[in-house]
């Protein structure tokens, strides 16, 4: 077991540093951008370009340091959660993305996580939906024991695990899924062959994912 | 014969439909391996090369369908060339219109005729008449006739700020000798048949290239076996200062990977075990071949892999 120390990068309730991208055109859903364990907020931007492009982008960089690397919650070993810690930062930055939102007039945002940011994302679905219409998931484990607080109806979520990956159980990404699903959400959680990485397997899923949703509310219309 | 040269070269590309019918179809080379990239199983990986996928003949392709296109600048390579025969230039500037091929007028370089041309991804290619190319077997397999047909590679060129460190590397490990000088390219080569030509374009300061759609991967060198490869690693270490990967079991050769001074990726590949180590010679690139570790997956890579029958791979 290791021993993770793990310290505050910044006080709880400061702000976020961050990146945002304004919407180049109309249309796309706004993406929250949320790095894995040692990335920062610039991560992701050139794959949220990729998978949605002209979508503005918010991409935060997460508060806890383990080791000196930046995380969006404590851990006390590998796949070990603090969930007191998971509770508090994901209401927390679950607060900053709706001041961000109000603030620059987003809809409701697609959180695009890998790995740790992944697993904050799963963790506002649970606690603080309201800010999101979806999420996808890369590499994500089940946040929380308890089951989530809010109806997940309208809520689209993909989960993408690796069939290789040494980090993430499958069980645990197949529970995630379903605790999610039986909570109302419409979840699609598909295997690709790799292992805990991003892949450009991945890459395609995503792209697709948010193609068939976009043409979703093209019809509602 | 001397086994110094280049064993491949490995390029990005856009949707993997799309690159065989550029590749196999419109170019007319042997698809000699359809695999998948070992570390992003649930993509292709191709490779292409002469009728007897024969080192120096080998160019190699990552298929992405979503990639965003690169953009050439210094520290990557600028060209791929192929060795034709010189009567069928013609032919090729011909094929090229009738297939809607972007394509320039053919120019003398190094006393050569080069017809430039891009592939649908944009990545920068070009054919080079070779005196004495006819004589060699073509590969017979495609709509291509044999005696226009493609015989392996000539070589790359590469775009560097300071060519200095790059050639000491080319000269001392890799057995290429300074041949000739035209402008700003200083062309190197070993007497090895295929693949055996690397121009440098020296440019100085210019913008740093970024890797997408159309860009090279790595280069890859040859060495004839472990020992020989050994003995590079050993070379680049104690001359160079620069430290290797260690050796990637890649099936059908072994590799070490470096990033060479001026910013290009390089490997050296071993000539041994070849392509025909898991299909036999005459059906080549006609099965979808994995790794041993892999196959236990087979079911899962091939639901997940672009369908290569449909607009959508």
């Amino acid at each position: 077991m290791t021993d993770h120390i793990v310290t505050d990068a910044a006080p709880a309730g400061a702000a976020f540093v961050h990146r945002f991208e304004p919407a180049t055109h109309p249309g796309p859903a706004p993406l929250l951008l949320l790095h894995g364990t040692g990335g920062d907020e610039n991560d992701l931007m050139a794959l949220g370009r990729t998978l949605s492009p002209g979508a503005a982008l918010l991409s935060p960089r997460g508060k806890v340091l383990e080791h000196g690397m930046p995380r969006f919650f404590a851990r006390r070993a590998e796949g070990v959660f603090d969930h007191e810690d998971v509770r508090r930062r994901a209401d927390e930055l679950a607060d900053f993305v709706a001041a961000v939102a109000a603030r620059q007039d987003l809809a409701p945002l697609i959180a695009v996580g890998f790995s740790n940011g992944a697993n904050i994302a799963a963790a506002m679905l649970y606690r603080r939906p309201e800010v999101l219409s979806g999420a996808i998931l890369l590499r994500a484990m089940v946040p929380l024991e308890e089951a989530p607080l809010a109806d997940l109806t309208g809520k689209r979520v993909l989960i993408l695990s690796g069939a290789l990956d040494p980090i993430v159980p499958a069980d645990n990404a197949a529970r995630l899924a379903a605790t999610l699903q039986a909570a109302g959400a419409e979840v699609e959680h598909k295997v690709v062959p790799s292992g805990h990485g991003l892949t450009q397997t991945d890459l395609g899923f995503a792209k697709a994912w948010l193609g068939a949703g976009a043409r979703d509310t093209l019809r509602v219309r | 014969m001397t086994t110094n040269g280049l064993h491949h070269v490995t390029a990005i590309s856009g949707p993997a439909r799309r690159n065989i019918e550029f590749y196999a179809g419109v170019l007319g080379l042997r698809l000699v391996k359809k695999t998948v990239n070992f570390d992003d199983p649930g993509t292709y990986h191709f490779y292409y090369g002469d009728a007897d996928a024969a080192p120096g003949s080998i160019l190699t392709f990552f298929p992405w369908a979503h990639v965003a296109p690169g953009r050439l600048g210094v520290g990557e390579t600028q060209g791929t060339m192929f060795r034709v025969p010189e009567a069928s230039i013609g032919y090729w500037a011909h094929r090229f219109v009738e297939k809607g091929v972007k394509h320039e007028a053919p120019v003398k370089r190094f006393g050569e005729t080069m017809l430039a041309f891009t592939d649908p991804d944009g990545m920068r290619l070009a054919l080079v008449g070779v005196p004495g190319a006819e004589l060699e077997p073509g590969w017979a397999g495609s709509d291509v006739p044999a005696e226009a047909a493609i015989r392996g590679l000539k070589g790359v060129g590469l775009l560097l700020a300071d060519i200095a460190p790059t050639a000491a590397i080319l000269t001392d490990v890799f057995g290429f000798k300074e041949v000739a000088r035209e402008g700003a390219y200083v062309r190197y080569a070993t007497d090895a048949l295929l693949g055996n030509v690397v121009d440098l374009h020296g440019v100085g300061n210019f913008l740093r290239g970024r890797q997408g759609g159309g860009s090279v991967h790595h280069i890859a060198f040859r060495a004839a076996d472990d020992a020989a490869e050994e003995a590079m690693v050993k070379r680049l270490a104690e001359h160079h200062g620069i430290r290797t990967t260690e050796q990637k079991d890649r099936n059908y050769f072994r590799s070490v990977y470096f990033r060479e001074p001026g910013g290009v990726l390089f490997e050296i590949a071993t000539d041994v075990p070849g392509f025909a180590v898991d299909e036999p010679a005459e059906s080549l690139g006609t099965a979808l071949k994995l790794p041993s570790f892999l196959e236990p997956h087979r079911a899962h890579i091939e639901s997940v892999l672009p369908d290569l029958s449909s607009d959508a791979a």
